[in-house]
């Protein structure tokens, strides 16, 4: 669970991240497919749905605070390793216009 | 390559939080000669804000084997205390706790925070068969408590609160720790899986591959 009395900008950056990240993998799923708004904003709550679901089961967005922070080794290379998995999956979608993320 | 990367992503926080679980609840052990509290330690009041805060704030503490007797030095100003807070732990001490049980001689107690830094965690209460609440209260540190204690430097204590009110003038609170010699096995793994995550990144860019360069081709005009 969120823990919103120890509610900051890391926590907020963490399920931002987390959030962005499942968004993408939805976006995997709809490869092809015209988006409107309405899709980018169901894709948005269901992805913010999901990150929350992992984070009261896993502590993923625990980790990743961890991780941007800077205080622990494992888990900044554990952000990393997101982020550059996010930013490949951004790119490859700009350069093809939309049909292909990850190969 | 998205399969991998969800199944890393979710897989390796939910397969340490698993450990955490079973391994925590296995150890029984009582840490022998831990220290709980720091040489140095210190307990202090904390105050409900109001204009008449009283001048004399200073508790007298006994320590005997664990066991903490906490008694104000001017009990009159009981009515206005919140919370009483035990400041002064050792990193080192608490790297191998699995379990940290304290049993406070209070009915009172609102609740019991863990804090370590600018986070808390709350112990919780242990209830008896038939469903009541006893005066035990349990925390068990994860491993992204754990990482975060021995990483982080600042303030480590424990802080019990009460209503406006119900705040007793002395405190005794005995204090047991639980745990074993450990290998970091939440950092190994979640470490592992930030290298594979960026092995598969890598993988995914339109450079790398057996077919060999996979991105959009310019086509070029005549």
């Amino acid at each position: 669970m969120i823990d919103f009395a120890n509610l900051n900008i890391y926590s907020v950056v963490g399920a931002g991240l987390t959030t962005l990240f499942f968004a993408l993998l939805l976006l995997v799923a709809l490869k092809g497919k015209n988006i409107t708004l309405w899709h980018a904003l169901a894709i948005g709550a269901v992805a913010g749905f999901s990150a929350s679901i992992a984070q009261s089961y896993t502590q993923l967005v625990d980790w990743i605070i961890l991780g941007i922070t800077g205080i622990n080794t494992a888990a900044m290379l554990f952000v990393i390793g997101m982020i550059a998995m996010a930013v490949v999956m951004i790119f490859n979608l700009v350069t093809t216009r939309g049909r292909t993320m990850v190969r | 390559m998205t399969m991998m990367a969800v199944i890393l992503i979710c897989a390796a926080p939910a397969l340490v939080s698993i450990i955490d679980d079973n391994h925590s609840a296995s150890i029984e052990t009582p840490i022998d000669g831990l220290i709980p509290l720091d040489e140095g330690y210190k307990v202090y009041l904390g105050f409900r804000v109001s204009p008449d805060e009283p001048e004399d704030k200073t508790v007298s503490v006994v320590n005997e084997d664990g066991t903490y007797i906490v008694a104000m030095d001017n009990p009159a100003t009981a009515p206005t205390v919140t919370y009483y807070t035990f400041d002064g732990f050792k990193k080192s001490a608490l790297s191998d706790v699995t379990k940290i049980v304290l049993t406070i001689d209070s009915d009172k107690v609102k609740s019991i925070r863990f804090i370590y830094g600018n986070t808390w965690k709350t112990f919780t209460n242990v209830v008896d068969a038939n469903g009541n609440s006893t005066n035990t209260w349990i925390f068990e540190p994860s491993s992204v408590d754990k990482a975060r204690i021995q990483s982080d430097v600042g303030f480590i204590g424990i802080r019990v609160l009460f209503a406006v009110g119900d705040a007793p003038a002395s405190l005794i609170m005995e204090y047991d720790t639980y745990g074993t010699t450990s290998i970091a096995y939440g950092e190994i793994i979640i470490g592992a899986t930030g290298v594979l995550l960026l092995i598969c990144a890598f993988l995914a860019t339109p450079w790398v591959g057996l077919s060999g360069y996979t991105g959009p081709v310019r086509k070029r005009r005549r």
